[in-house]
């Protein structure tokens, strides 16, 4: 199945914080265990990249960027390039009126914390197998909902944090061939 | 997924920011100064033949369509909530004759082979 004409281009719109499927809410902010969670949110990606979402598209995701690479070539586009980044929305972004960007930290909150517990359901024993230990997962469950309590107690908090991610699109492009190859 | 489809990679494209809050992450995306080289990174042109896959609400779909007159875009997702408000707001925004928004998986692209120039899909890898 080659949906796109030769010539024409597939591209991808990837955001950081979604890199390899799994959103974390990194930002800047200065709380307690700040560094921690960093830490282990590093270590579930590294972890989830290669046990999970390798196995399950038969790539090798173990770079923790520029992962479309592989995936674009593998279908048989070329001229692939990485086209930039260009600014997006965050909680700190001046046209976000202050209700807007309330419901926008909550929602990523709920998320992210979601995204976590299913994660733990569905894959903690190959996640424990591949170097994320259960009890990493419950201090890094821990962690997260502390650090979004700690930011939805001062609105301030949440907008200051959003002004490291208020860039974090880029876009991966590729062409189909003119000629089959 | 919207449609009860299994998943495994679903773990992070679910759930809170599906329909309205979906739309809420998108509404002040894309600084408006920056929208002319988006439509040339993603290479659509006048009468292009696009295609958004994973669409959710469309607005990448309505964002295009209203960038690049003429252009045709068809949006996919599975999830059924999102299109339905997807298509309320292409009515809203008289895009109804630049875009369409269609309920399919990604994965059997119910399009036939050399239909599109140009796909496009944003936050869906």
């Amino acid at each position: 199945m080659r949906v796109v004409k030769r010539g024409g281009t597939v591209s991808a719109i990837l955001c950081f914080c979604h890199s390899g499927n799994l959103p974390t809410y990194h930002g800047r902010y200065l709380a307690e265990d700040n560094h921690r969670i960093d830490y282990l949110n590093l270590k579930l990606t590294r972890a989830f990249r290669v046990s999970i979402r390798s196995r399950i598209l038969g790539f090798d995701h173990a770079v923790l960027s520029a992962d479309v690479f592989p995936q674009f070539s593998q279908i048989g586009l070329v001229d692939i390039e990485i086209n930039g980044h260009l600014g997006v929305v965050s909680p700190s972004d001046s046209r976000m009126d202050p209700s807007d960007a309330a419901e926008y930290s909550v929602a990523r909150s709920q998320k992210e914390l979601d995204t976590l517990t299913r994660l733990r359901d569905r894959h903690a024993d190959e996640l424990d197998a591949d170097g994320f230990p259960h009890d990493e997962f419950v201090e890094l469950l821990r962690l997260t909902k502390e650090r979004h309590e700690y930011l939805k107690a001062d609105p301030h908090r949440s907008r200051q944090m959003g002004e490291v991610f208020s860039e974090p699109l880029l876009i991966m492009r590729g062409t189909r061939p003119m000629e089959n190859q | 997924m919207g449609d009860g489809q299994e998943n495994p990679l679903e773990t992070a494209t679910s759930g809170y920011f599906e329909g309205e809050r979906l739309e809420l992450l998108w509404r002040y995306a894309y600084r408006p100064e920056f929208v002319p080289l988006l439509m040339d990174y993603l290479g659509v042109q006048p009468q292009s033949q696009v295609l958004d896959i994973g669409c959710g609400t469309g607005f990448l779909s309505r964002l295009i369509a209203r960038s690049v007159g003429g252009a045709q875009v068809t949006g996919l997702d599975t999830d059924s909530a999102s299109l339905e408000l997807g298509r309320e707001l292409i009515v809203a925004e008289n895009l109804g004759a630049q875009v369409k928004l269609i309920s399919g998986s990604a994965y059997e692209l119910p399009f036939p082979d050399e239909h599109f120039d140009t796909i496009t899909s944003q936050t869906l890898l």
